[in-house]
């Protein structure tokens, strides 16, 4: 991937569906540090219980002694070179002791964007580490978890740059992130996992992505070929929130892939600051497209019905990182979703992995927590099951050298929770090319996975 | 063409129906409200929770809404009264840009507390009315949307006769012209006004029900259509609710047909902003008093 994708500020659809609706919370003048929130506090958030289970007898316990998980001592002498996390030279990663490893966690901590990001952040990073800590850790080293607020703004992106460099984090994982801060963290020489980038730029050396854009292009394609929509379709509709560049990159990205496949697609947007789709609806129906893809934050079920008023009966599908794809979209469509077909990056929540992870979710944080866990919180803690097996293949000698290895070599890592993350081989390091095929709804009004995750549908 | 006219008509049944929230508001306070979006929003929610129980197995339960409905509205009158009370009427002698401004921090509070309490996650908001609609100039018009224009008209006439024929209109008028003189003639200046708000907010509260099953339900779902409903307001002269109304109508008509006819994302808002600023500048009588 020799070319750069237009660098801006952005999540994936799913998570700036939320993000976005957070910060829109904030720019109406509705903003506000949480109470809990600072940037330059960091907070122990992992915090499992771990005097209650056998392992933690020989563990720290993080939610009696936060300080002690948060800022390892640094200056410590290494005991030993397998077990200290020090690499052959002798010098100690940052983040890392015997017992414990940091890992930071980048995103909006404050605020309304957090409160929004709060339930999947606890129901799935949160719950991975107890279930991790619970199990003794990986390679005998409690994994903490500590939010740095990057207020989802490029200022707060460099100053949460600038809180790793200057704390003990081994690495960082971010569900939210802009470029600036990734630039930084990669100049910083920090292990970088982010789990929807808007860019990848090719010098970057420690950075790892998860679902991008611009490679799962040609899936998006293959998808609209195949029987599940339309084999044959000749052309094709994008309905975006194309005033946002990020968005507008990403659908012409996806007209490029199409049009090697003899596909024309029509790209149409919608006005900022409205509830009116009739407009755009309409030219896509003039242009006689067959079948409309959604690129989203959240407007599908407006728009399906925008269609519908003017009798405009295409094949509506959406992109994986549609805000469309989460669940709380499909339930709140009141059945507008119903007959579409997708593409996600998770199983959906009627599958046994989904079952799984709510019982994790029950064991480490009760039932109300379990009961209201969603396809979302299940996205997050399927990335960071990936982050847990790039820490397992980095082995009891941990380094960040060891860690970037692992994070650039994961072949066809399969944890259930998302779909196959493999880095070897690629381009820019990005971890997701296949994708699960779905359709919606269940009788909850919830997304169903309809088949194994393929990078190709053309032979389906 | 005439099918994506009519529906930015309809669309703009919606501005032109908060708009005359604002109106409302205005006219018997000399204050421009930023809340009222914020106050319907809370409105709609409460009536969103009333109607759509949740049992303890998951299943999402419909009410109905003749509990609901006026439960809503009563909230949201409620909260237009405690705006009044709370912000605009200890700022009544001040310039008026600080009631103005205290509308922003109520619209701010109401948010926060709305996205605290709900989440900012979409809900569903099933329609009041089911049906199939009508077909009009290649355009199917939704039974949600005619409630709409119903309501809608049934709003305007009742406020024209409110203003018209009673005593209430009389004296909200007056309080609101001159609240000094009002009150040496014996109206209560300050039961009319925190009248006036109530009924703004009741207004404001229903709009947002009727409103809810059209829009993406989140708790910023009017916050979004404020934009349009205050330019809409301000071109009908804050005082005239028929006025308002109109230009609501046809701010949605034009932003359908500039969406069609230009490819350029953004156009709608620039033409709207220039129709504002070219409306002040060619009727200043038409100006907001902000001091």
């Amino acid at each position: 991937m020799g070319k750069r994708a237009t660098r801006s500020r952005g999540v994936s659809r799913g998570l700036a569906a939320v993000v976005a609706g957070a910060l829109a919370l904030a720019a109406s003048g509705c903003g506000g540090d949480d109470d809990d929130g600072a940037a330059t506090e960091p907070d122990t958030t992992t915090a499992p219980d771990v005097t209650t289970e056998p392992e933690a007898t020989t563990a720290p316990d993080v939610t009696t002694e936060p300080e002690a998980t948060t800022a390892p001592d640094a200056t410590a002498e290494p005991d030993g070179p397998a077990t200290t996390g020090a690499p052959s030279d002798g010098e100690p990663a940052p983040g890392v002791t015997d017992a414990a490893v940091t890992i930071g966690v980048s995103l909006p901590a404050s605020g309304p964007a957090w409160e929004q990001l709060r339930k999947p952040y606890e129901t799935g990073f949160e719950t991975w580490a107890a279930e991790v800590n619970a199990n003794g850790g990986i390679h005998g080293r409690q994994v903490n978890l500590v939010k740095i607020d990057n207020l989802y703004t490029t200022e707060g992106g460099v100053a949460a740059c600038k809180e790793a460099r200057e704390t003990e984090t081994f690495m960082i994982i971010t569900p939210a992130s802009g470029p600036e801060e990734i630039d930084c963290l990669d100049e910083a020489g920090i292990p970088t996992y982010w789990l929807a980038p808007t860019t990848m730029e090719p010098d970057w050396t420690h950075v790892v992505g998860g679902s991008y854009g611009p490679l799962l292009a040609p899936d998006i394609v293959s998808f609209w070929q195949s029987s599940y929509l339309k084999p044959g379709v000749k052309k094709v509709g994008i309905i975006c929130k194309c005033f946002i560049p990020q968005v507008e990159a990403d659908a012409h990205h996806i007209a490029e892939e199409a049009a090697k496949a003899g596909i024309e697609v029509v790209i149409e947007g919608w006005e900022p600051n409205t509830t009116s789709y009739v407009a755009p609806i309409t030219r896509l129906k003039d242009a006689g497209v067959e079948l409309v893809t959604i690129i989203d934050f959240g407007e599908s079920a407006s728009i399906i019905r925008a269609a519908e008023s003017i009798g405009f009966d295409p094949i509506w599908t959406a992109t994986p990182l549609s805000g469309t794809m989460l669940d709380v979209f499909a339930k709140a469509s009141g059945g507008a979703f119903e007959g579409m077909h997708a593409m996600m990056i998770k199983p959906s929540s009627d599958t046994p992995a989904f079952a799984e992870f709510v019982e994790k979710v029950r064991t480490h944080h009760g039932d109300e927590m379990a009961e209201a866990a969603d396809n979302f919180d299940l996205e997050l803690y399927g990335f960071i099951t990936v982050l847990g097996e790039m820490l397992n293949q980095a082995g009891p000698d941990l380094t960040r050298e060891s860690v970037l290895t692992a994070m650039k070599s994961l072949d066809n890592f399969d944890s259930g929770y998302l779909v196959p993350f493999t880095t070897l081989g690629k381009d820019v390091p990005v971890g997701i090319d296949s994708l699960f095929p779905a359709r919606c709804c269940n009788e909850d009004g919830t997304w169903q996975v309809l088949g194994p995750a393929q990078a190709d549908f053309s032979e389906e | 063409m005439n099918a994506v006219a009519l529906s930015g008509a309809f669309v703009g049944l919606i501005y032109g129906l908060v708009a005359v929230c604002v109106v409302v508001a205005y006219r018997g306070s000399r204050v421009v409200s930023f809340a009222t979006a914020e106050t319907g929003m809370i409105g709609a929610f409460v009536f969103s929770e009333i109607r759509m129980v949740t049992s303890a197995s998951g299943v999402v339960h419909d009410r109905g809404i003749w509990v609901a409905l006026p439960a809503g509205i009563a909230v949201a009158a409620a909260l237009g009264a405690l705006t009044e009370r709370m912000v605009v009427r200890p700022l009544r002698h001040a310039p008026r840009i600080r009631p103005m401004i205290g509308t922003v921090a109520v619209a701010s509070l109401f948010a926060v507390f709305a996205g605290r309490r709900w989440g900012l996650s979409p809900r569903y908001a099933p329609p009041l009315v089911e049906g199939d609609g009508v077909r009009v100039a290649g355009l199917r018009v939704s039974p949600s949307q005619l409630l709409i224009l119903g309501s809608s008209i049934a709003v305007l006439v009742g406020l024209w006769a409110l203003y018209r024929f009673t005593r209430f209109g009389l004296r909200l008028r007056a309080a609101a012209e001159d609240p000094y003189g009002a009150g040496l003639v014996g109206v209560n200046v300050n039961r009319t006004s925190m009248a006036t708000w109530a009924l703004a907010g009741a207004l404001a509260g229903l709009a947002a029900i009727l409103i809810a099953p059209l829009a993406n339900f989140d708790v910023l779902f009017m916050t979004t259509l404020s934009v349009r409903a205050l330019a809409a307001a301000l071109i009908g002269g804050l005082t005239n609710a028929g006025g308002a109304f109109g230009a609501g109508v046809l701010i949605g008509v034009a932003e359908a047909v500039i969406t069609f006819k230009s490819p350029v994302s953004g156009v709608t808002d620039v033409a709207l902003g220039a129709a504002v600023v070219l409306l002040m500048v060619m009727k200043p009588s038409r100006q907001i008093r902000l001091a």
